[in-house]
């Protein structure tokens, strides 16, 4: 009720209103945006730039989905636009070959915390990292982050399937982790 | 735990991730930020109404120019003739107009001058038309009565006899001349100067700054009869020959000259492609090209050399093309191998842990593979194109045009991947394609608009077909090509077109 108030506050331009909604969203939304780009101060810019547009368009919200989904996508673009990951991942062949196979993860890994969570994550080639947060986290359906990164749905499946092999390797083999990724980087798939 | 258990623990983890945050020094931020973006606006709104007026402006002042060329109804080619004709009338008509104004000027100080005075001047003035009479008339037979000019020397013929009707009632006086034009007969010493004005309207300027000096000034106010009426037979009277400036004149000669021009162009395509097999043996692989492969857009790049030929609109041109047609081929796949190996398939143990029996065998793997391949390849194509062109005016800065014409493709490059089996690609053979294709055409229309005198720049909207196939007899199948496309060119012309001044 009072998230709905401060929503229509923000609509008339009240600017209590739109103080209180950057208190109450801009530690999250901070978080989305430090999953997607490099250092903290551009991802303090990327959340400038996604209240800025949050008060541009909020009365385009039209009130029936989650409010906080509705930033967290202003804040996803805006981190990637920070990037200029648009055209980066459009125009390259792809190919990916992927064996379905059922892998085995210690349960050791369902304690890990944030931080070693994105320690991990990161680990991961960039453009499969950005698909797998898309897909994972964000909840973005295959469709959605065709658009949003400009590749073909296929790509966003193969950079999907390619990103749970490495994590299933990184986790089964931790000491073989840099071996790994230089093996990738030479691969090309970087 | 498996990797969706996995991933939804780090769903869980992240999606309720915080960072912590100066919240307020941020906000602050923010808003200062917003402030300063909304005390832009109208900045911006000024700069652009600004702009829009400046343009405005310019636009008017282009139209206004434009206007002077539209009269013209033959368009660019003599051009040159018709902007001379205009000017001229122009100053006929602007002196026509000083004469009216001056008519009445005069009408009110004649009463104030004495009578005597008048007779004088007017008598010298009626000797000075007899005596220019025929200098003029030799001129005015050399030169080139226009429909134009013929109205304006009615018009002066009736504001003549105006004139004369105004001396005759003030001073009195029966002149021959006089008598002549009011029985009717317009005056054609007058007639002819103004023919003469007509065609030299600088010669009529030299005059009137000789009108306007001081020593004239004088004169002009003891003869306030006379003044301004009648500039010619004022410095002929008084000995005053100006000094003739070289006129242009317009000509009706036909001079066959020719225009060059180059043209530079870029463009974009999307090529109409098909593709059939030469034996129907329903392969797979051409079934699996046909339903996935997509060209993409063309790029093209040509520059041009071309001439129109005297003062006709049609032109020819030539030069050197490049494009580059691409492919794209997605391909999406799932199949199921068996990896077999040789191994150890069973070991007994005894109770104390020795080995009793091993057996060796084959293991057998399935494997379910699926993927997603991508690849790319092109076409690139170097052309010798001949057009032949026309073009028609439609402002005398906006031409529409039409072109056709032969494209010799001197040469063929396939280069990339393409699909070779339904689940592998390979580099493109060139064996299977030509080397070059031969003859093609080309058809189109176009926009284009004179930005100065020498430079226009245009939209052109073309199709481009090639009549042989891109793959040669070698090949399993045929791919054509039809290229539909829109170009953006330049064009430099080495002589200035007048009408586009």
């Amino acid at each position: 009720m009072e998230t709905e108030r401060i929503i229509q506050g923000c609509k008339s331009g009240d600017r209590k209103c739109q103080e209180a909604l950057v208190y109450m969203f801009s530690p999250r939304l901070l978080a989305v945006c430090r999953r997607y780009c490099k250092d903290y101060a551009l991802a303090e810019d990327a959340l400038q730039e996604t209240f800025i547009n949050a008060f541009r368009y909020i009365h385009t919200y039209s009130g029936t989905g989650s409010f906080e989904g509705w930033l967290r996508r202003i804040a996803v673009t805006k981190s990637l636009e920070m990037q200029n990951k648009f055209f980066k991942l459009t125009m390259f062949s792809l190919e990916t070959e992927t064996n379905i196979t059922e892998s085995v993860i210690p349960d050791v890994y369902s304690t890990l915390g944030e931080q070693e969570l994105a320690v991990i994550l990161k680990k991961l080639p960039e453009n499969q990292y950005i698909v797998f947060n898309l897909y994972v986290v964000e909840g973005y359906s295959h469709q959605e982050i065709a658009q949003l990164l400009s590749i073909a749905e296929g790509s966003s499946r193969s950079l999907l399937s390619r990103a749970r092999q490495t994590l299933t390797t990184l986790l089964a083999n931790p000491y073989q982790q840099s071996s790994y990724l230089f093996a990738q980087t030479l691969n090309g798939s970087l | 735990m498996n990797i969706s258990d996995f991933e939804k623990h780090i769903h869980h983890t992240f999606h309720q991730q915080e960072v912590p945050l100066n919240t307020k020094e941020f906000a602050n931020n923010l808003f200062a930020r917003m402030d300063k973006k909304e005390k832009k606006y109208p900045f911006g709104w000024i700069f652009g109404a600004l702009m829009l007026g400046i343009s405005g402006l310019g636009g008017t002042y282009f139209y206004a120019n434009s206007q002077m060329f539209s009269e013209d109804p033959k368009g660019m080619f003599g051009k040159n003739i018709a902007i001379t004709e205009v000017k001229a009338d122009n100053e006929v008509k602007a002196d026509n107009q000083v004469k009216v104004k001056n008519e009445v000027e005069t009408e009110a100080e004649t009463e104030a001058e004495t009578e005597v005075k008048v007779e004088d001047k007017v008598k010298n003035e009626a000797v000075d038309k007899v005596k220019t009479k025929d200098k003029v008339e030799n001129e005015v037979n050399n030169g080139v009565k226009t429909k134009m000019k013929i109205e304006d020397e009615i018009k002066s013929e009736k504001k003549i006899e105006n004139e004369v009707k105004v001396k005759n009632r003030n001073a009195g006086i029966n002149q021959n001349s006089a008598g002549k034009m009011m029985s009717g007969k317009p005056d054609q010493s007058d007639n002819n100067k103004i023919k003469d004005e007509a065609q030299s309207g600088e010669v009529v300027a030299h005059e009137n700054s000789f009108i306007k000096s001081p020593q004239v000034n004088g004169l002009m106010f003891q003869l306030p009869l006379l003044a301004r009426k009648d500039q010619n037979s004022l410095s002929t009277l008084y000995g005053f020959k100006p000094k003739r400036r070289k006129v242009e004149c317009p000509t009706f000669q036909n001079k066959r000259k020719v225009l060059f021009f180059i043209q530079p162009e870029i463009g974009i395509s999307s090529p109409i492609k098909s593709l059939e097999e030469k034996i129907i043996d329903n392969s797979e692989v051409t079934a699996l090209r046909k339903e996935n492969e997509k060209p993409l857009e063309g790029l093209h790049a040509a520059l041009y050399a071309g001439v129109h030929l005297g003062r006709s609109p049609f032109y020819v041109k030539t030069g050197f093309a490049y494009s580059r047609l691409a492919e794209r081929m997605d391909l999406s796949y799932n199949t199921t191998r068996m990896d077999t190996t040789f191994g150890i398939i069973s070991v007994t143990q005894s109770q104390s842990g020795d080995t009793l029996t091993v057996i060796y065998g084959n293991i057998i793997t399935e494997r379910t593979v699926s993927g997603q391949k991508i690849k790319h390849y092109y076409h690139h194509l170097y052309d010798i194109p001949l057009c032949v062109g026309y073009q028609y005016p439609l402002t005398p800065r906006l031409m529409l045009g039409a072109e056709v014409g032969l494209v010799f493709n001197v040469g063929l490059r396939p280069k990339g991947e393409i699909l070779t089996t339904p689940t592998e690609f390979a580099p493109v053979n060139p064996l299977l394609y030509e080397r070059s294709l031969g003859l093609g055409w080309r058809a189109g229309l176009d926009v284009e608009y004179a930005l100065t005198g020498k430079i226009s720049l245009g939209l052109n909207a073309r199709f481009n077909g090639f009549t042989r196939s891109f793959s040669n007899e070698i090949a399993t199948y045929n791919q054509k090509y039809l290229v539909p496309g829109v170009f953006l060119y330049g064009k430099y012309y080495f002589r200035t077109l007048p009408i586009r001044h």
